[in-house]
């Protein structure tokens, strides 16, 4: 056995959601040495029954009743985005320690106003999205950056139309960039820009130029191109310091760094640094293990690891949060307002909280109505063979 | 088609200073050239100029035009001289006119230069700037020829100065001389100014960065600070394609296409066209001029021979250029509003650095001045 349910981890666990990403959170982290997971909530009784047998724990058929029945110190919502809002404040309400919802966070800027919100009134860590800036090796490039390996941080190119609000490149780009409040930003979208949909949709990504308050400026480039994907967890980005550079690509991360007196605006010989980062991208296909469960993404490890650490040290949480998702998704709208506007320029914070822009359908709805019973089903078996052949 | 026999082409120098004296060499290299005249202000420029070159001189381009039948004129001159020259040799009736760059201190001046010698049909070129390189000519063609597939987005990794014409007269060059729609565009330093640098104490307007969006549907950033993957190359810039992108740095021009999902160099595709010792003197005592004047020379003679393309950077693309810098100083000056191109308001002014707009013998003094000259001719 992989894992021993002893009801007696460090860290009781409950997850809202059991569809198929909602188990692969649930098997990160029953395989944590300091956490288990204890209950799991879902509105549909035959996820619901899957998820107890498999993890064997409690199960209620709302978060409400689960919240009024069980102790719990970390709570996963991973649902449908059009639930999530509502999953979080009542999380960050229960009590918990912290709260890590998947992505996209929310729609509306009010929502997400007071998921983060309620969330820091009750003390509660905030981690949402299971996404690169929570990879080892994109935490590894902070470090680096951080060390003054590249100088000061000046300009960051993206080479991928945003979606999801941002949640992939606008987020690695503000952790890049230490989380610093935009100022402005000019923007556009590949699609209409009266719509209210998602750039992975109607808007067809969204591209634009956002100066940060620390002077900082990023470059979102339109359309894809060469640079724009690097496998599942390269995301297309260049970040551009006085002294050298970070970007990924194909083949991952990289970091290159011009001669030691160099100045900017002279002559810069770049010099690539080999062996720095490891080929972390999760290309890999599905495999299992000896229980039969479906292998937890390295990605998906690295993020529970990090909040499990934030919540057992009480240091910083390095991954991504429910307040830099709200930045990405606000940076997104702050975009496609200026691309509404004849491409003016937008000033952050935005005043209307009320703006939105949805994610595709299949994220904000419940993806067994989307997809049919039969497609979703098969998602929800895959995480694990039930009866391991011997 | 120019034979043995064919007169060779007659050429002025307006303006003898150290970079005048390097195009008046690079023409006086060509077999089909010979200097026969230069105009300065300045009697002491003039008098080594004329030893040197062993010709007529002139104190002013009136005169000079007025006595002498020129084909090519080469108004090589602080920048706020320039338009007047262009203009006078546009009107004497020469065949060509090549001058240096930044281009002018007003939209109108430079509308002026362009018109000028179009209207009488008379190739304008000038500047020694990258896209007087061939080499920028032939990366311009395979990727008109679809080696790095689609063309997405294009990268000047480094603030605009001097009207725009490296950086930005780049991006035009491989966006394939498409027109901008519009732009987005800041300052380093006051958008107000007129004036690239500090001005009667007052700071400058700075290096300019920006967004262009192209009528081709291309689009160009422009970074506000100088990336050090580039820094230091003259006409930085970043072409990145479907399928492949194009760059220079420091060592040089390449080309990388996707190749099983990683991007590989094409390798041999160009030669190394920087001249690395800026110090090489021939066999009379001159000064060598660099490659990329000595192959704007020949362009311009091949055209003005056989009418083969004028792969240089023309008086328009300068002028194109320069009204892309002054759109992106505009939307700084209106708080970062987009600006959509052409300018309707000619009369936008933007001055060069206060070295380049005025006479450098002026502005650093007469010594220094004149050790940039002598640098041109060993024994001079």
């Amino acid at each position: 056995m992989l894992t021993i349910k002893n009801k007696s981890a460090k860290y009781r666990v409950a997850i809202i959601g059991g569809g198929r990403m909602g188990t692969h959170h649930a098997r990160a982290y029953d395989l944590h040495p300091l956490c288990e997971v204890v209950a799991v909530a879902d509105t549909d009784q035959e996820n619901l029954d899957i998820f107890t047998r498999r993890f064997e724990c409690a199960g209620y058929s709302t978060y409400d009743e689960m919240f009024r029945k069980e102790k719990l110190d970390i709570v996963g919502p991973v649902l449908p985005v059009k639930a999530n809002a509502d999953a979080v404040v009542a999380s960050a309400r229960a009590g918990v320690k912290a709260v890590f919802c998947d992505k996209p966070m929310t729609a509306r800027l009010s929502d997400a106003d007071r998921m983060v919100a309620e969330c820091e009134k009750n003390g509660v860590i905030f981690g949402a999205g299971v996404i690169p800036r929570n990879y080892p090796e994109y935490q590894k490039a902070k470090d680096l950056v951080n060390a003054g390996e590249i100088g000061n941080v000046q300009s960051i190119n993206i080479y991928d139309p945003n979606g999801q609000g941002g949640c992939h490149n606008l987020n690695l780009a503000l952790m890049f960039n230490n989380d610093i409040d935009p100022e402005w930003c000019t923007g556009w979208v590949g699609g209409d820009p009266m719509s209210d949909g998602d750039g992975d949709g109607d808007l067809k990504g969204i591209g634009g130029f956002v100066k940060f308050k620390n002077g900082v400026e990023l470059f979102s480039h339109r359309r894809e191109s060469v640079k724009s994907k690097a496998g599942e967890q390269g995301q297309g980005i260049e970040v551009i310091g006085t002294k050298g550079v970070i970007w990924s690509d194909s083949k991952g991360l990289h970091i290159a760094k011009a001669q030691a007196d160099y100045k900017p605006g002279t002559l810069a010989d770049l010099k690539y640094q080999p062996g720095v980062f490891e080929d972390h991208r999760n290309l890999k296909g599905r495999s299992y293990d000896e229980e039969g469960w479906a292998n937890c993404t390295p990605g998906m490890l690295a993020s529970v690891a990090a909040l499990v650490e934030a919540v057992d040290t009480g240091k910083p949480v390095r991954m991504s949060t429910g307040q830099s998702l709200r930045k990405a998704l606000e940076i997104c709208i702050g975009m496609r307002e200026s691309h509404r506007r004849g491409h003016a320029p937008v000033k952050f914070p935005l005043e209307d909280r009320s703006l939105v822009m949805f994610p595709v359908t299949a994220r904000w709805e419940f993806k067994k109505y989307v997809y049919g019973r039969e497609e979703y089903m098969k998602d929800i078996m895959s995480r694990k063979i039930d009866a391991p052949a011997k | 088609m120019a034979t043995k026999s064919s007169p060779k082409y007659r050429v002025a120098l307006i303006g003898a200073g150290h970079m005048g004296i390097q195009h008046a060499r690079a023409y006086a290299m060509h077999p089909r050239c010979e200097v026969v005249a230069i105009a300065d202000t300045d009697p002491e420029n003039l008098a080594v100029a004329t030893r040197w070159f062993k010709c007529a001189g002139y104190s002013s381009y009136d005169e000079l035009f007025k006595k002498d039948k020129i084909d090519i004129a080469l108004p090589i001159l602080p920048v706020r001289a320039n338009a007047g020259a262009v203009v006078a040799a546009a009107k004497a009736g020469v065949k060509a006119v090549f001058c240096e760059k930044p281009f002018a201190g007003t939209l109108e001046d430079a509308d002026r230069m362009v018109a000028e010698c179009k209207s009488r049909g008379i190739p304008l070129a000038g500047g020694i700037v990258p896209r007087n390189y061939p080499e920028y000519w032939k990366a311009k063609q395979l990727i008109e020829a679809g080696e790095i597939g689609e063309v997405q987005s294009i990268t000047i990794p480094e603030p605009n100065g001097q009207g725009g014409c490296h950086g930005l007269a780049m991006a035009r060059h491989f966006a394939l001389d498409s027109d901008v729609e519009w732009v987005t565009g800041w300052a380093s330093g006051d958008p107000m100014s007129d004036h690239e640098d500090t001005w009667n104490g007052k700071p400058g307007f700075g290096g300019l960065g920006g967004y262009i969006r192209f009528k081709n549907g291309l689009e160009a950033f422009s970074l506000g600070k100088h990336s050090p993957r580039h820094a230091g190359v003259t006409g930085a810039i970043e072409v990145i394609g479907s399928k492949g992108v194009f760059y220079n740095d420091i060592k040089g021009l390449h080309l990388q296409k996707l190749e099983g999902g990683v991007l590989k160099e094409v390798p041999d595709l160009f030669t190394d066209f920087r001249q690395k010792d800026n110090n090489n003197f021939d066999q009379d005592g001159w000064r060598v001029p660099s490659p990329g004047t000595q192959h704007s020379v020949n362009t311009l003679i091949d055209h003005l021979d056989t009418g083969s393309p004028l792969n240089l950077s023309t008086g328009e693309s300068l002028r194109n250029a320069y009204e892309l810098a002054i759109a992106l100083r505009e939307s700084a000056r209106r708080g970062n509003a987009p600006v959509r191109l052409s300018l309707q308001d000619r009369s936008l002014k933007m001055y060069p650095e206060f070295g380049r707009w005025n006479y450098k013998k002026e502005v650093y003094g007469h010594d220094k001045y004149m050790e940039g000259i002598a640098a041109m001719k060993k024994g001079g």
